[in-house]
């Protein structure tokens, strides 16, 4: 059972109701495919991801990470079930889609950079390590009905 | 592995932070003891309290190591030599290739997420893409000697 301090929620929830979803998803998913270029495979159907201006500019990659972080978003409103929240999704990611979890734990690292790119020294190292424990539990909850 | 662009990224990103070393390395450090408590294990004989004279010191020596890597980014490999061997029979630190995600790894995404605060918008996801693989090639090498 996951624990959290009233603290580590407040660092969660104050940063996150300043994101814009749609913005920080779509670099998160850009910079996912850019930095580690091999996830494309799961992309094929998205069109032009030649380069990064072609991935950052993609409509497609756009929509699909602001689907990727309004997810996050979800479990940010269920801190106390992570598990429950992600368990659908995490038997989509396992029977449907076929991708490793180890991208679970790449996407929110680089969610992680992302959102310390926009706050900057706000970014504290408070704040990184809760959300560094948070994206680990996503991923984890996502990887839980995988076999 | 590094392309010319990755390198000359790289050199450009040290370059606009020179001066700023020692706090760059300190709070790297102070950063992966934050948010991944068993890289903490390394250090028993350390004052790890925030500001410690002993985590800027080694800050600054590891900052200082990588600033030599990135002087010569052609040959990481002799480069790192001396530091390999450290690693990999003195300190024997858990090194980033063997499955699951070991300290170095936590070093590197810790350096990112400094730098990202630091630079904010300037650290592109070209730069970010540059560092990473850097820090990667950075790990191989120190790793290489393991076994």
């Amino acid at each position: 059972m996951v624990h959290w301090t009233a603290e580590e929620k407040q660092l969660i929830t104050g940063l996150w109701g300043k994101v814009n979803v749609e913005e920080c998803g779509a670099e998160a998913l850009a910079r996912l495919l850019i930095v580690y270029p091999w996830t494309q495979r799961f992309f094929d159907n998205f069109g032009n991801l030649s380069s990064p201006t072609a991935i950052i500019g993609n409509p497609k990659v756009r929509a699909h990470g602001k689907k990727v972080l309004t997810s996050f978003g979800e479990a940010i409103k269920n801190l106390d079930n992570l598990k429950g929240t992600y368990s659908k999704l995490s038997e989509l990611h396992c029977d449907k889609l076929h991708v490793d979890p180890e991208n679970f734990r790449l996407l929110g690292d680089i969610l992680i950079v992302v959102l310390a790119a926009h706050f900057t020294k706000d970014f504290t190292p408070a704040c990184q390590a809760v959300w560094q424990k948070l994206v680990g539990l996503v991923a984890h909850a996502l990887a839980r009905k995988y076999h | 592995m590094l392309t010319a662009e990755d390198k000359k990224l790289i050199q450009q990103v040290w370059g606009k932070l020179s001066g700023s070393e020692e706090d760059i390395g300190a709070e790297t450090l102070w950063r992966m003891f934050h948010s991944y408590p068993p890289t903490k294990t390394y250090f028993p004989h350390f004052d790890l309290s925030q500001g410690s004279d002993q985590i800027r010191c080694h800050g600054k020596k590891v900052v200082a190591a990588l600033g030599a890597a990135i002087k010569n980014l052609d040959n990481l490999s002799q480069a790192l030599s001396e530091l390999s061997n450290l690693h990999a029979y003195n300190l024997r630190v858990d090194p980033v290739n063997f499955k699951p995600r070991f300290s170095l790894q936590f070093l590197a995404q810790c350096l990112q997420v400094v730098l990202a605060t630091r630079l904010g918008k300037e650290y592109s996801p070209e730069v970010h893409s540059a560092v990473d693989k850097f820090m990667s090639a950075v790990a191989s090498v120190l790793a290489e000697k393991y076994r």
